[in-house]
């Protein structure tokens, strides 16, 4: 149980922060590539941004709160 | 901090508080499920700290675009992340509260940013198409 256990928080964490570092990296790159083009749009590219990254980043968050109840069972 | 995201983000506090109401009143109702209120509590509010911080990176951020500035820009996830885990933490460590209710709070201000921004993408549709039709003059 206890390999195991850590095996899965090493997975569950990898994979959610992969996750997570490519679709932060394509919403990033967008925006600030919208904003660069139309400064005027700033203020609507910028929520757009927030409820996209906040959206990606709440999953890894979890994941390495799971992680942390798999480290603490093995 | 730019007006469209302050307000955004202002309506997501006020829904993240109004949760945190909820749960303490659930809290003193019903005693014998507190290790599940608490950590719902400590989730949530680790959850509003981090979509402040996020609000602020991208403030930055679009700035520094607008700007025309180079250089690296981050936007902070391991200060978050450590956030979570300082919740999960402290919620199990110091007051014994369960933490699936921590992580279920941890999710609360990113969903209430989600509905929020459905329901304005919605209003602003609906706006746009009686715009459209004359019907909103």
């Amino acid at each position: 149980m206890g390999a195991t256990a850590l095996i899965a928080a090493a997975i569950v964490f990898g994979l959610g922060a992969l996750g997570a570092g490519i679709g932060n990296g394509l919403i990033v790159g967008r925006t600030v590539e919208g904003i660069s083009r139309q400064p005027e749009l700033r203020g609507t590219l910028q929520t757009t941004m927030f409820i996209g990254v906040a959206l990606v980043e709440a999953l890894p968050i979890i994941s390495l709160v799971l992680a942390f109840i798999f480290y603490g069972e093995a | 901090m730019n007006d469209n995201l302050s307000a955004h983000l202002r309506t997501v506090t006020r829904l993240t508080f109004f949760f945190l109401s909820v749960c303490f009143i659930c809290w003193a109702v019903l005693p014998a499920q507190q290790a599940w209120w608490g950590g719902l509590v400590v989730g949530t509010v680790a959850s509003l700290v981090n979509a402040l911080h996020l609000a602020w990176k991208i403030d930055r951020i679009g700035a520094r675009a607008a700007a025309g500035g180079n250089g690296r820009a981050s936007l902070g996830f391991f200060t978050r992340a450590c956030i979570g885990l300082l919740a999960a933490v402290i919620a199990t460590m110091t007051f014994d509260f369960r933490v699936e209710a921590v992580a279920a709070g941890l999710f609360v201000a990113q969903l209430a940013t989600l509905l929020l921004g459905f329901w304005t993408k919605r209003k602003r549709g609906r706006t746009q198409s009686l715009d459209e039709r004359g019907e909103n003059n």
